[in-house]
């Protein structure tokens, strides 16, 4: 199982330096359009931007990752080895983890370069920086919960498609209802209630895909 | 990986269904015995790739038993997966990756899978082992993929359409590469295919399959000894005939195809009726015969 996941990260390397590339970019553009601005306040929101684009880069990675697997049908060429579906399955979620680590490294690496060079970062912008990369590994788990809801629908697994979507519909009213609330408070609700949120989605969302996962009738797609 | 001590059939399907929206693959009952080259032969969506990926763990069935030398294919004790390689329309490889590196990671994921017999067989093929996948020709797809399917030494092979697509001269290597791993006896090969030229090259057993039903399952030498063109003439509209599968008359000149050729011949004997004309049909005739929905042509001899 390990080996596949290393496997699968050195064959998404390409992109993942592609995505790096494009956010080291962005991230000097957007110093030089603040610079040009050269307002303290904007300056200190550069700095949570460029976070926000490292830790991006590599969970929009992912999304492509997950696609090319799929389109790939890496299921047939595991599944010659010896591979159980619930290892296949746990490829599947830890490769989001993955990547995410991957980005919350390079955030950190970028975050940390700011405090040194102290451009006055303020909590809640880098705060911002990680809620908006805590979404994105969310739906990285929403897409594989969609994916086997759908792989159970067509197997006629009814029952576990229907358990599939119903975690689909609650995760997005949790989500929904985090968002509002916290807007209509004004930030009462704090960071840690709205990155809870998004884990504890994370959470559910994976390990139903896991159990669809392993319950499938059908690799061949 | 071989395991010796797995005795018994190569593949044994039991009372195997796989239902989907329209479509019945089954009941369905199979033995393919070690050594022995077993042909599936079909229209489109009859069943043949559903029966393959049945074999191979890729469908659970929804209802009877499959097993590889003993072993049940459940994907979830994948032991059985060590005696079979399969080559199907799509492998899973890496596509942006060359030829080599997929093959090194096999080589590292595969237990007992054999990166120096990969590549003495890529060269022999003439394989390009630096290529990305990607850019594979068509040809170089199904050389590719059964390379990965042989280089683990499994005893069986499964094989869906292997020669489809394939040039004279690629199909030409592929078929010699599988003679050369049957030729020992021990290998045994399930494979769907279209082009019947194929089957008189490699198969010892015919499996017909019409709308997820084996129609006849037949050794490939019986099967075109038994059936015959026959011709005799009759003054008699409608003659009573056993193992006939079709029947054209035109005024008193008869003309039949039987699918044993011997009881309707001795038959017409009986009758005191003398053939004016036996003939030998070709494998394609006999498969459209068999394949065609109006005709009824179950039969199992081996």
């Amino acid at each position: 199982m390990w080996r596949v996941l290393r496997a699968e990260l050195s064959y998404s390397r390409p992109w993942l330096l592609g995505a790096f590339g494009i956010a080291v970019g962005v991230a000097i553009l957007i110093t030089l359009i603040f610079r040009v601005v050269d307002d303290a306040e904007a300056i200190r929101n550069a700095v949570g931007l460029r976070a926000m684009f490292v830790i991006m880069g590599p969970l929009i990675v992912c999304f492509i990752v997950q696609g090319y697997r799929s389109e790939e049908r890496r299921a047939r060429l595991l599944l010659a080895g010896p591979m159980t579906p619930r290892q296949m399955a746990l490829v599947n979620t830890l490769l989001p983890v993955a990547f995410c680590l991957v980005g919350l490294a390079a955030g950190s690496v970028s975050i940390g370069l700011d405090l040194v060079l102290d451009t006055g970062v303020s909590s809640s912008t880098l705060y911002l920086a990680g809620y908006v990369g805590s979404l994105l590994f969310m739906m990285a788990f929403l897409g594989l919960l969609v994916q086997e809801s759908v792989a159970a629908y067509r197997q006629q697994r009814r029952a576990g498609a229907g358990v599939g979507w119903t975690i689909f519909v609650l995760a997005v009213l949790v989500q929904a209802g985090l968002s509002a609330v916290s807007v209509i408070t004004q930030g009462q609700l704090g960071w840690p209630e709205l990155f809870g949120g998004n884990l504890v989605i994370a959470a559910a969302a994976s390990s139903a895909s896991v159990i669809l996962h392993s319950r499938r009738t059908d690799f061949t797609r | 990986m071989n395991a010796p001590h797995q005795k018994g059939a190569a593949v044994r399907l039991e009372g195997v269904v796989k239902r989907y929206p329209g479509f019945q693959l089954g009941p369905l009952d199979l033995v393919v015995e070690p050594g022995t080259v077993i042909a599936l032969i079909g229209p489109n969506g009859a069943g043949k790739t559903t029966t393959l990926n049945c074999i191979a763990g890729l469908l659970v069935p929804d209802e009877g038993e499959v097993s590889v030398y003993g072993r049940d294919t459940d994907p979830n004790r994948p032991a059985y997966r060590a005696d079979l390689g399969y080559v199907g329309e799509e492998s899973g490889f890496f596509k942006r990756w060359s030829v080599r590196r997929n093959f090194e990671f096999l080589a590292g994921f595969v237990p007992s899978w054999s990166l120096q017999r990969s590549q003495e067989l890529a060269e022999r093929l003439a394989l390009p082992l630096d290529q990305r996948v990607a850019a594979l020709s068509r040809g170089n797809l199904t050389k590719l993929s059964l390379v990965a399917a042989v280089a683990h030494g499994p005893r069986l092979l499964l094989l869906d359409e292997p020669t489809a697509g394939l040039d004279p001269v690629v199909r030409a290597e592929v078929l010699d590469l599988l003679w050369e791993i049957t030729e020992d006896g021990e290998h045994a090969v399930l494979y769907s295919t279209h082009v019947l030229q194929d089957v008189n090259r490699l198969a010892d057993e015919l499996v017909f399959i019409r709308k997820g039903q084996v129609a006849v399952h037949s050794g490939r030498e019986a099967l075109i000894d038994g059936w015959r063109r026959i011709s005799f003439r009759s003054s008699e509209p409608d003659v009573a005939l056993e193992g006939v599968v079709e029947h054209r008359r035109v005024g008193g000149d008869h003309q039949v195809v039987s699918n044993d050729a011997a009881t309707t011949l001795g038959q017409l004997d009986r009758l005191g009726i003398e053939p004016t004309g036996v003939s030998r049909m070709s494998l394609d005739e006999i498969a459209v015969l068999i394949l065609k929905e109006e005709h009824d042509v179950a039969r199992s001899a081996s």
